[in-house]
């Protein structure tokens, strides 16, 4: 591949200095030199792209993806949708945030076991376009919680986009599943959700030894735990188990 | 949609004439004009119309076959085509459907599928244009009964996720079994009359009663599927044209009576037989194992044989043979199709003009679609190569993606003619990108 010298460009570099005008070489995967210079030498044999004064800034990185939600009106909508096809959508929507500028993204759970896994790792390998991604668990819950969207008479996990866990040997056998697929990150959730009946925001479910069983073995494999915590007992049930990523944190009051 | 029209090429249409200069117009998905070009004489432009300039290309329906495995995972084993998950699977196939329209077969039926949904979920979704990939009918998985072809369980492991066969035994579970196809969305419904060497059943050797293919074409008819056999014995090829199923996959085995029988119903069925995969086990499959000695042993060689002495005689009666080869597997990789279109000239004694008919206007009822695909005529569908060179000549140059210069499906480029299809740049400064792969 070519290098490429992007010239005429306003520098947005990400350190947060105002941009200024210049020109920017890329070799290979890594940007090899910025120029305050408007007027720089092609090295030979590089691309030339002249951006007339467009901006120029880093790939943006989101934190919280789910690839595999799919734009319906429900979550029930999510988990209706055959493996087969979900995974061709995670596919479409890795694509779609390239596009949108999006070239990193953080896997913040995902609705069936291994979608987020495979959708990495096709990536990586070159079968599908798509962002640098974080591979993340499925959503790990309790009975009733969010993502628990099973009905008394359908109890089948399979209606999930959570997964159901009851005690701290349950959290660590599931932990452990997931682990195994080759996820980066495991995500449960300590809150409710405004949406979901009676599991609003303000609840908080899993005991601490649930979510010590999940740190402790995450931390054993050197993983990521990420957590959804709304309410204000569930962050600083996050705080109390020294939890890297918290998600939506709504209420401390 | 801009409408595209081709000038300055050799029209191959499909009718088994010698190609003529001319002009071809696409307009919309149709094929609306196709002109025979007067000496020293162009058609004139038509207003808005994409003028692509062939410059003496070979122009040509987009090629039709009638036996693919997009599931089939370019392994050496059975096993393996299982052992790939179900989401590794759907991208595979995905690729894979790519890689047919790439190398120019704009529409594929489906032979069966290694796990229920596969076929079913792709052909979807290269029609909701989630995918790029050719037109395609779905097939259901391999039915066959336990200890058959495509029972690939173990006696220790019999779950049937470990099969890329749906097994079944007795008529009423054939009957649950095709309507569970037909449920899912299937095109047709593929059953496995015979065996197949390498699984240790050899190929002459026959499965199922008459009562179960009974019901199977019963239950299919009544869902409006088409039914499909691999067929390799002299038995399962009559049982094909007894019940009525339309499509005969191999018939490497067929005794007079068989071929009469053929014969006599010549336009009722379809007739694949797949040689790829005969040849390249018995000559090209040393690298994994399967020497000329490991597959002479298990009856390949004299399969082959017998295949190509069916074939020629099928030829002699009228009976049309479509290109197939089952490949997917690490010896007939995916991709390499074309190469039945050379094997029938070389082993079956086709010519040329034979083997690419047998491509493109023999393909459109294969594909349940009539002579709307298949030709190059005012009214058809748009799916047109353009080839660098004379497959009339030269067969083999079908097998060389850069001699095919551009696909276009459904009136839609697939891949553009390499003229013209640079894109501009707004810089003045040298550009040394390549303009085209």
């Amino acid at each position: 591949m070519a290098p490429i010298l992007f010239t005429n460009v306003n520098i947005l570099e990400g350190t947060g200095v105002m941009p200024y005008r210049g020109s920017v070489l890329v070799e290979g995967n890594r940007i090899r030199q910025v120029g305050r210079s408007t007027s720089a030498i092609t090295p030979a044999g590089a691309t030339l792209i002249d951006g007339a004064g467009a901006t120029l800034m880093p790939g943006m990185v989101e934190a919280h993806t789910h690839f595999s939600w799919n734009d319906a009106a429900t979550l029930s909508g999510i988990q209706t949708m055959p493996l087969e096809e979900h995974v061709l959508w995670c596919a479409k929507v890795a694509k779609r945030y390239l596009h949108a500028g999006f070239t990193s993204c953080l896997g913040a759970a995902c609705a069936k076991p291994r979608l987020d896994v495979v959708i990495r790792n096709a990536i990586n390998n070159g079968q599908i376009p798509g962002p640098r991604y974080l591979a993340a668990s499925q959503e790990i819950t309790v009975p009733g919680g969010l993502g628990d969207e099973t009905l008394p008479h359908l109890p089948f996990p399979e209606f999930s986009f959570g997964v159901n866990v009851n005690g701290a040997e349950d959290m660590r056998k599931s932990v452990r599943m997931f682990l195994k697929y080759g996820v980066d990150s495991i995500k449960i959730n300590l809150s409710g959700d405004n949406f979901v009946p009676g599991a609003d925001s303000h609840t908080a479910w899993m005991t601490d030894a649930e979510v010590a069983a999940a740190v402790e073995e995450v931390k054993m494999r050197g993983k990521r735990i990420i957590v959804h915590a709304r309410s204000k007992a569930s962050i600083q049930q996050a705080l109390r188990h020294g939890i890297e990523l918290i998600y939506h944190a709504s209420f401390w009051t | 949609m801009a409408d595209t029209l081709f000038t300055n090429v050799r029209v191959f249409d499909g009718g088994g004439e010698a190609p003529f200069t001319g002009d071809v117009l696409v307009q919309g998905n149709k094929i609306s004009r196709v002109v025979k070009a007067g000496f020293g004489q162009s058609s004139a432009p038509v207003l808005g119309a994409r003028i692509i300039d062939g410059a003496g290309a070979f122009l040509m329906p987009g090629m039709i076959e009638a036996h693919t495995h997009f599931s089939w995972n370019d392994q050496p084993t059975l096993d393996a085509i299982q052992r790939m998950p179900p989401e590794e699977h759907i991208l595979w196939c995905s690729e894979v459907a790519k890689k047919y329209l790439d190398m120019g077969w704009t529409s594929c039926v489906g032979a069966a599928a290694a796990k229920p949904r596969l076929d079913v979920v792709i052909r979807n979704a290269i029609n909701d244009g989630t995918i790029v990939g050719p037109r395609y009918l779905a097939a259901s998985q391999e039915i066959t009964v336990p200890g058959g072809l495509g029972d690939t369980t173990a006696p220790h492991l019999p779950q049937h996720e470990f099969a890329f066969g749906a097994i079944v035994s007795g008529a009423e579970e054939m009957r649950r079994c095709v309507r569970m196809f037909a449920k899912y969305g299937v095109d047709s419904i593929k059953i496995n009359l015979s065996g197949e060497s390498i699984t240790g059943m050899p190929s002459e050797m026959s499965q199922f009663t008459s009562e179960e293919v009974r019901v199977c074409v019963e239950e299919s008819k009544a869902w409006g599927k088409r039914v499909s056999a691999h067929a390799r014995s002299s038995w399962a090829v009559k049982e094909c044209i007894k019940q009525g199923i339309e499509v005969i996959y191999h018939a490497s085995f067929t005794d007079a009576e068989a071929l009469d029988m053929l014969e006599a119903n010549k336009l009722k069925h379809h007739v694949a037989p797949g040689l790829a995969w005969l040849i390249n086990t018995c000559h090209h499959a040393s690298q994994w194992g399967l020497t000329p000695e490991v597959t002479r042993k298990m009856g390949y060689h004299r399969e082959l044989e017998a295949a190509i002495e069916s074939m020629k005689a099928m030829r002699r009666r009228g009976i049309r043979i479509l290109p197939g080869g089952d490949y997917g597997f690490a010896w007939t990789p995916h991709g390499t199709n074309a190469k039945d279109l050379e094997y029938f000239v070389k082993f079956v004694g086709m010519s040329n003009m034979e083997a690419l008919l047998s491509a493109t206007a023999w393909g459109g009822p294969m594909m349940m679609m009539g002579k709307q695909i298949g030709y190059i005529r005012e009214g058809c569908l748009a799916d047109i190569l353009l080839v660098d060179g004379d497959p009339l000549a030269d067969i083999t140059v079908l097998q060389d993606k850069d001699r095919i210069l551009s696909v276009m499906k459904d009136g839609v480029f697939h891949r553009e003619p390499p003229v013209g299809a640079g894109r501009p740049v707004r810089s003045g400064a040298p550009l040394n990108a390549t303009r085209w792969n």
